[in-house]
């Protein structure tokens, strides 16, 4: 069965710097969307790519883009340059990308993240206030209606925090 | 019973709270995930996922092609 929760974990367990992105970082954060593919966010230096494969290396990663589904190459050397990488793999899709619409490349993105227990995996998510803007600036019906979902949560979250303080206060 | 302006405030839906019931989203579904930890979400999407998938080939097996792909050739006719 594909699993997201089984990739973040290979990322994970072999150091890959990212930050988890798009409509999973949206569920992590309590959007009800459903979404197949996991995008994350990560610098495509030579060390972490080289990361990236040992992670995907054994799960037959296959540019999901490309007519045919042709493997990647063995050597991540071979993809220096690249911008972004939409990748098929026997654990479903990942997308690694380079820079974030609405947040920027990848230290932006880095900066703007926060740590969350996935249920045995703590991984990098892109905070709420970045990924709203990361859906309005991508602007497809899809990631407006999560966007709006996200700033409904935000506002919940925040009302529910001040009145929390707010009973500290009183005791 | 505390009735000032800013407890009445609290009470009401906000804005964007509003406005996603006005963009017709269940808001119930997001009010019940927020009772949930980030990795129970995470558990609960891929219980979704999984169904999806099933539906999605359970709709295959039924029209014989992916609906899906603009690109499909032939489409019998019912």
């Amino acid at each position: 069965m594909a699993s997201t929760l089984d990739l973040l974990k290979r990322l994970s367990d072999h150091r890959v710097e990212c930050v988890v992105v798009g409509g999973v970082a949206g569920v992590a954060h309590g959007s009800s969307v459903v979404t197949e593919d996991v995008d994350v966010c990560a610098p495509l230096s030579a060390d972490n790519l080289a990361r990236i494969w040992a992670a995907l290396g054994d799960l037959r990663p296959r540019w999901r883009m490309s007519p045919g589904r042709p493997p990647v190459p063995d050597d991540p050397n071979k993809v220096a340059g690249f911008k972004n990488l939409y990748l098929l793999t026997d654990l479903g899709q990942i997308d690694i990308l380079s820079e974030i619409s609405g947040v920027g490349a990848y230290d932006d993105v880095a900066r703007h993240s926060i740590v969350v227990d996935l249920g045995g995996v703590t991984c990098r998510v892109l905070d709420i206030d970045a990924l709203i803007l990361a859906k309005r600036a991508m602007g497809r019906p899809k990631d407006l209606q999560t966007a709006t979902e996200l700033e409904a949560i935000r506002e919940r979250v925040r009302r529910e925090r001040r009145q929390c303080d707010c009973s500290q206060d009183v005791r | 019973m505390d009735d000032t302006p800013s407890r009445r405030n609290e009470s009401l839906p906000g804005d964007a709270w509003q406005a996603a019931i006005d963009y017709g989203i269940d808001v119930h579904q997001l009010e019940y995930l927020l009772t949930l930890t980030p990795a129970e979400r995470l558990q609960r999407h891929e219980q979704a996922l999984v169904l999806v998938r099933a539906m999605r080939e359970a709709g295959i097996r039924y029209y014989g092609f992916d609906p899906r792909l603009a690109e499909t050739p032939e489409r019998p006719s019912r």
